[in-house]
């Protein structure tokens, strides 16, 4: 049970890991939600035409981070403001892979192939872990980190001792980018198919895991295992009273706004 | 490591002010050089220009003989060269080891050693008395520890300079003593260390060679074993006229004269009710330093100014006063009315303008037009139907009295441009001619002299003179004592949130500068138990 | 240190920026898939306005934007940003759906008043409680408000498709209203109803409010500068809770004259990029009332201009998604950097 619950809880964990790197930065990525689902549908496109899963998520990730980075570096180059702009990708990213849908595979619905490679699902479960340790321990044991958490804090005191506090957010938003991505082609993975719209949700609820976690890379982590147990609940009891599934639809955004409130009231400050 | 600065010049084009025209400096290893000059003589400008903050318009930097130029305080680091702030800014949040550690070349994924960089910062810490702990929040240093957390990051980072400006104004005397101590070691280790300040006789306890600046040049450099106070006085205020002086650059702004008297009205023979009175006041607000016990009262017709370090209370009181932060116990009376707590609008409409320290931050709104931030008290009276929602504006009268308002500042514009079109300097202006305008009996000012360029200090002077030749009074807060001596007609000093010293401001020039010791060392006098203040706030 | 070019200030220069690449994109696109390319041009140019049927369709979607970005507008100024705008024109528009088949005994004008009145107050509710958590929770409007949409959208889309399903036909919608109960139309068999002109209407009523009162001067400088407005005594949170309530309202609003006017039922997904649609549109316009009125004009045309040109050649894709995404990519920048700098 437990087992099947991390395995479910992957993406989110890994979508709210890249959400609190960006937040460290002090701009949290609003274009996570567009992110997933790039990485979504790249992951499948990429894996199919070269049958191997590494490559698939290896194209993927570059793509993403560069669009990430693009995105910092274009919002300092022209003074946009940075939530409109991510904004922008959620809407592109919908319409970029609707129109390479279209354009390679002639449908804009479930793309499914044979040649799609599957493999163990324990396999994310020990990636995320990995990651989750490698995010502690750049966090919070190197220089990088210290002047990526600084950055957020006060970029004033980064500018007196000669660093650049911008290049940290252009960092932050190609990783975060990078593990949005991640977590949309591990769904894909998971699902077998490409399904549009089947990450859709999951990047905004993935920045609640921020608030949720109080802002550290474990609870983050924690936070995201124990929404998604509370999420499966909700769909088990199901059973018991009769929801329309139309509405469950509904069930994450409304536990995430829940406790979000519950999360902010309990901030001390 | 010899440094030298010579031919500074430095221009601010957005406020149009000269800091400083024809500055000289030299600085040699192992000794303690204090910069001495009344308030805007340039001693910070031309401090922040060594330590990389600033870029000079002209001038030179050698160091070693070599030129140099600093574009970041990264560089001047680079070099040896770092400076401390009265008000240290340190990352909130960060740990004093965490903070330290920001900036020095280390490979960036390279694990760090926690436990070595908290060994390291503690043991330098330790090594020079600093008691403290490398473990501690930022958030919770009081001001010295926050000086020395800074010294100790500089000593980190292995600059041979170090440059505090005006460290002590902020501290209590034993911890400027435990300071100048300090100094001295690190004088002994072979450090350059220079000391901005404008206390006299303690700078001279502890330097070696005073140079004095006025009005944005170098008069003369001194040995601190040759000279005294007095000459010191007479060279900051330009009565002698030094034959060592260097560089002659012709001043580019005209200097107000000094002795502008503001007509105060005769203190009459009866006692006057009070306009403002505030009774036994208790603040004890969260990030502000605290009130205890504080009484006072303005009478009509005075300028009264208080004095005080900024955090002996000084910020803490005008926000009170003016209705900003609610007081635990006490009272505040205008006019008899009850404010306490009640909030801005009351203590405005009980019959008061505010002009706040903090005046581009608070008293505008910079990006909407300039027009909604002059009008921001008037419009209340500016109301087509009193009696239904919405109330109209009468925008038409608006316009008019805005205009007005700005052409008697002298400013050309349109009223719907930005405010942050306009100029540091004009918007100054504008906010106070729009406080005046309110014709209020009582003017808070605080910080009168800061963002002023030399038509704002002269509008302030003659706007000043003519509210209180029409029965105005005003109060003043300041931590500028020279200004308080010069504008008010008693003074009150406020440290460590009491009220511990008020006098009557002699009319006679020389009687002034003896009083004015009186008054500094009344602001950074003994510390005071904070056992006491802890009880009697329970 | 590098720095990011010398600025060039406009006011305008993100707007046209944005429209301009706008144009230049769809033309783009056009050009490199299209069979017959100048047709196709021909009718995303033209097409909007190549006869009463298709002026009126670009007016209606006129009068739409102009009503949800009025919304997002008023958001704006107040000092939020309200990014439910598509759950509450929905939510808005099923309130007014329910009403409209309901009451039998009502006149098909007090109906739709008594529509148009409930889909206001239930966008106000959603936006209103966003506004509310602001204040007593500190709780970011972005979050509360999008995902308060987000979860009350699958239980609009539940209630079409179920309960409130025209059973006779396939479509997943409600049946259609009574003829007395669908707004006037100004130019059959467009879509284009009298929603136009309370469009226009609700966009000057704002302007005055916001311009010429002295609750609307207080809304503008609280939400443009909170520490002045508290120096002025009159502090910002207030006017937080003011500001998404009423941006709520008006989204709200959009959805009844999408249903009542343009639609004349209520299908599922209706309000689809509205929102979206509206946040372009109001930065386009710089959250002013008035310039509104040429940006919601612009942005109707690319959009019916692209959609044309999509029926025109059979060009496979949503160009709107992408229109959306360019302007907004682009509506906010503030400066071009002098070009030949090395990023």
């Amino acid at each position: 049970m437990i087992h099947t619950l991390l395995i479910a809880s992957v993406p989110l964990l890994l979508a709210g890991l890249g959400a609190l790197v960006s937040d460290l930065s002090g701009y949290l990525a609003v274009f996570l939600e567009g992110a997933m689902a790039l990485g979504a549908f790249l992951v499948w496109v990429f894996s199919v035409w070269s049958g191997s899963l590494l490559i698939g998520f290896l194209a993927t990730l570059g793509i993403t981070g560069l669009v990430g980075w693009l995105l910092s570096r274009f919002i300092r180059w022209t003074g946009a403001n940075p939530f409109v702009t991510a904004l922008a990708v959620n809407l592109a990213a919908l319409g970029i892979t609707e129109t390479v849908s279209v354009l390679l595979y002639n449908t804009k619905g479930v793309l499914r192939d044979p040649r799609f490679p599957s493999v163990n699902g324990n396999l994310f479960v020990w990636l995320a872990f990995l990651l989750v340790l490698l995010a502690y321990g750049v966090i919070y044991h190197t220089p990088l980190g210290l002047r990526l958490r600084a950055s957020g804090r006060s970029s004033e005191v980064l500018l007196q001792r000669g660093i650049d506090p911008v290049r940290y957010r252009d960092g932050a938003w190609a990783v975060a980018a990078m593990l949005a991505a991640l977590a949309g082609g591990i769904v894909t993975v998971k699902v077998g198919a490409y399904a549009p719209g089947g990450t859709t949700g999951q990047g905004w609820i993935a920045l609640v895991m921020v608030y949720l976690g109080f802002r550290r890379v474990w609870g983050v982590a924690l936070a995201a295992i124990v929404f998604t147990f509370i999420e499966r609940l909700g769909i088990e009891a199901q059973a018991f009273i009769s929801i329309p599934s139309t509405i469950l639809l509904g069930l994450p955004s409304l536990l995430a706004l829940l406790l979000y409130i519950v999360s902010q009231l309990l901030r001390k400050e | 490591m010899d440094i030298l600065l010579r031919n500074v010049t430095k221009y601010f084009p957005t406020n149009g002010v000269q800091a400083l025209s024809g500055a000289y400096f030299e600085l040699r290893p192992g000794e303690i050089h204090a910069l001495v000059g009344e308030n805007g003589a340039g001693k910070s400008t031309l401090m922040h220009i060594l330590a990389g903050h600033l870029e000079m318009t002209t001038g030179e930097l050698l160091i070693d003989g070599l030129p140099q130029v600093f574009q970041s305080p990264r560089d001047a680091i680079h070099a040896g060269i770092g400076m401390v702030r009265q008000h240290p800014v340190l990352v909130p949040g960060f740990t004093c080891w965490e903070d330290a550690l920001l900036g020095i070349p280390w490979p960036a994924l390279l694990p760090l050693d926690r436990r070595l960089a908290r060994q390291r910062f503690q043991e330098l810490s330790d090594r020079w008395g600093f008691a403290l702990d490398a473990n501690a929040r930022t958030e919770g240093l009081t001001i010295s520890q926050r000086q020395k957390a800074s010294i100790v990051t500089l000593l980190l980072h292995q600059v041979k300079c170090i440059i505090l400006d005006e460290p002590t104004a902020v501290l209590t005397p034993v911890e400027t003593e435990r300071l100048f101590a300090l100094l001295r070691k690190l004088r002994s280790d072979g450090k350059a260390i220079v000391l901005i300040s404008h206390k006299l006789e303690e700078t001279l306890s502890v330097a070696d060679r005073l140079t004095v600046l006025r009005q944005g040049r170098t008069v003369a450099t001194r040995l601190s074993t040759e000279t005294n106070p007095e000459e010191l006085t007479a060279l900051m205020f330009g009565d002698a006229v030094d034959r060592h002086q260097l560089e002659k650059t012709e001043s580019a702004e005209p200097v107000l004269p000094r002795s502008i008297m503001l007509p105060k009205t005769e203190p009459s023979p009866k006692p006057k009710e009070p306009l403002l009175q505030v009774e036994h006041l208790f603040v004890n607000q969260k990030d502000f330093a605290y009130l205890r016990d504080l009484s006072f009262s303005v009478l009509p017709g005075e300028v009264y100014g208080i004095a005080g370090v900024r955090d002996s209370g000084l910020e803490t009181l005008e926000l009170t006063v003016t209705g900003f932060i609610k007081p635990l116990r006490g009272s505040i009376r205008l006019q008899g009315i009850p404010l306490q707590g009640r909030g801005p609008l009351a203590f405005r409409n009980a019959g008061a303008a505010y002009v706040s320290a903090d005046r581009l931050g608070k008293a505008l709104a910079l990006r909407l037009p300039i027009i909604d931030s002059l009008m921001v008290h008037a419009h209340r009276r500016f109301v087509k139907n009193r009696r239904f929602w919405p109330r109209f504006l009468d925008l038409k009268a608006i316009k008019y009295w805005a205009g007005e308002l700005m052409s008697l500042c002298g400013i050309q514009g349109r009223l719907e441009s930005p405010a942050e079109a306009f100029s540091g300097g004009q918007l100054q202006r504008l906010i106070l001619a729009r406080e005046f305008a309110e014709e209020a009996p009582l003017l808070v000012l605080a910080e009168p002299g800061w963002g002023l360029d030399a038509s704002g200090r002269a509008l302030l002077q003659e706007r000043l003179s003519k509210y209180l030749k029409e029965g105005g009074t005003v109060l003043l807060f300041s931590t500028d004592v020279d200004e308080l001596i010069r504008l008010s007609s008693r003074i009150m000093v406020l440290r460590d949130g009491q009220n511990v010293l008020e006098l009557v401001v002699p009319e006679d020039q020389v009687q002034r500068r003896l009083v004015k010791p009186h008054i500094s060392a009344a602001m950074v006098g003994t510390g005071t138990a904070k056992e006491e203040i802890r009880e009697v706030l329970a | 240190m590098k720095r990011a070019g010398k600025a060039r200030r406009s006011g305008m220069w993100g707007a046209l920026f944005s429209l301009g690449s706008g144009i230049l994109l769809i033309c783009l696109l056009i050009l490199f898939t299209s069979n017959n390319p100048a047709d196709t041009l021909r009718s995303f140019f033209l097409g909007p306005w190549s006869s009463p049927w298709f002026i009126g369709n670009t007016l209606d979607m006129v009068a739409l934007l102009l009503v949800s970005a009025l919304g997002v507008a008023v958001a704006f100024r107040g000092g939020t940003f309200n990014l439910g705008g598509e759950g509450q024109i929905y939510i808005g528009g099923l309130g007014a759906t329910v009403v409209l088949l309901s009451f039998p005994s009502l006149s098909g004008t007090v109906a739709l008043l008594l529509a148009a009145l409930v889909s206001l107050v239930l966008g106000a509710f959603m936006g209103g409680l966003s506004g509310l958590l602001k204040r007593f929770a500190r709780a970011d409007e972005l979050i509360t408000s999008f995902l308060l949409s987000a979860a009350l959208t699958p239980v609009a889309d539940y209630v079409i498709a179920g309960p409130l399903r025209d059973k006779s036909g396939s479509l997943l919608a409600s049946p259609r209203f009574a003829a007395t109960r669908i707004l006037p139309h100004l130019l059959p068999p467009s879509s284009l109803s009298v929603s136009l002109l309370w469009a226009i209407a609700l966009v000057f009523l704002v302007f005055i409010l916001m311009n010429r009162t002295e609750s609307g001067y207080r809304f503008r400088v609280a939400g443009a500068s909170p520490e002045f407005a508290r120096f002025g005594g009159f502090p910002a949170p207030a006017y937080w809770i003011y500001a998404m309530t009423a941006s709520g309202a008006l989204h709200g609003l959009a959805g009844f004259f999408a249903v009542a006017g343009t639609y004349g039922l209520c299908h599922q997904g209706f309000s689809g990029g509205l929102g979206w649609s509206g946040i372009a549109v109001a930065l386009i316009g710089r959250n002013e009332p008035l310039a509104l009125f040429p940006a919601a004009l612009m942005f109707a045309w690319l959009k019916a201009g692209s959609d044309g040109a999509l029926l025109a050649s059979g060009l496979q894709f949503e160009t709107s998604a992408f229109v959306q995404a360019i302007i907004l990519l682009l509506v906010t920048v503030r400066f071009v950097p002098r070009l030949g700098r090395s990023l």
